[in-house]
């Protein structure tokens, strides 16, 4: 697994400051950012909309592999050189529905979040943002 | 000499004593775990493994400086004995956690140096055609 397609919502300002969070730090495997609104998400993806996309961050690995909702959220602290080891951490049975509830209850409620969080009123944004560092194991 | 200085000199020796023993077998026996965390730099593990033996050192010693002074002087051999084996006492729980926090150290430092080749800690939610790379 060399790279992660990263299908967030481009309508969310929680979701675009989280990307640009995301892009800043160092990766294991290159990040690469799509609305999942846009054309190139559904072109990369045509399985897309099966995974829910509106309701949850879906994260699609170069090797097919589709991660949805909390697993999606793992996998993006799984990519990050600095945060690898909370992935696991997090992935294991006695913190796992923790963080399954709280992806859910931020998912729900990301406009309202944006919203008082940012102030970030919603609109798509369209192009692809990629993560400046290439992985070096 | 009166019996509070031989006190002293034989807390010293056996607190001396042991700090160097503990801290040897760190040194020796902490050199492979470290070179295993990163990734066979044996240089850098060196380097490391050098500079925890001298914090574990100053550590120790500054604690068996510390704790030399007794506030009950002993007058005859019993209580020499009892006061040595006092402060004795709590020189090997300090060296045993002082001995576990490197431990401790060792294991969090060979697990960071074991995370890029980690595999996703879970499966994926499900499968789909692989992306084709962009034209």
């Amino acid at each position: 697994m060399n790279r992660l397609y990263i299908f967030y919502d481009g309508e969310c300002g929680l979701c675009r400051k989280c990307r640009e969070w995301l892009a800043c730090q160092p990766a294991y495997l290159k990040l690469v950012f799509h609305p999942f609104q846009s054309e190139e998400a559904r072109r990369l993806c045509p399985d897309l909309p099966r995974f829910q996309p509106s309701e949850q961050l879906i994260v699609l690995s170069d090797e097919g592999g589709v991660y949805a909702g909390e697993t999606a959220w793992l996998m993006c602290l799984y990519a990050l050189r600095e945060y690898r080891g909370w992935s696991e951490k997090l992935a294991a049975p006695a913190l796992r529905p923790l963080a399954r509830r709280i992806c859910l209850l931020v998912s729900h409620h990301r406009l309202q979040l944006s919203q008082a969080l940012f102030h970030l009123p919603g609109h798509v944004l369209e192009g692809v943002v990629e993560n400046s560092e290439e992985a070096k194991i | 000499m009166n019996p509070t200085v031989w006190l002293y000199l034989v807390y010293l020796a056996i607190s001396v004593a042991l700090t160097v023993w503990v801290a040897q077998t760190l040194h020796k026996n902490g050199r492979i775990f470290l070179v295993d965390c990163f990734g066979g730099n044996e240089p850098m593990a060196d380097s490391v493994n050098h500079l925890l033996v001298v914090g574990f050192y100053l550590i120790n010693f500054g604690y068996v400086t510390l704790a030399l002074k007794t506030d009950t002087p002993p007058v005859d051999t019993q209580q020499v004995i009892e006061n040595l084996s006092g402060k004795i006492g709590i020189v090997l729980l300090v060296l045993g956690g002082m001995h576990f926090l490197n431990l401790i150290v060792f294991s969090k430092l060979r697990k960071r140096g074991q995370e890029p080749d980690m595999p996703p800690p879970f499966a994926p939610t499900g499968y789909t055609l692989p992306p084709a790379p962009q034209e």
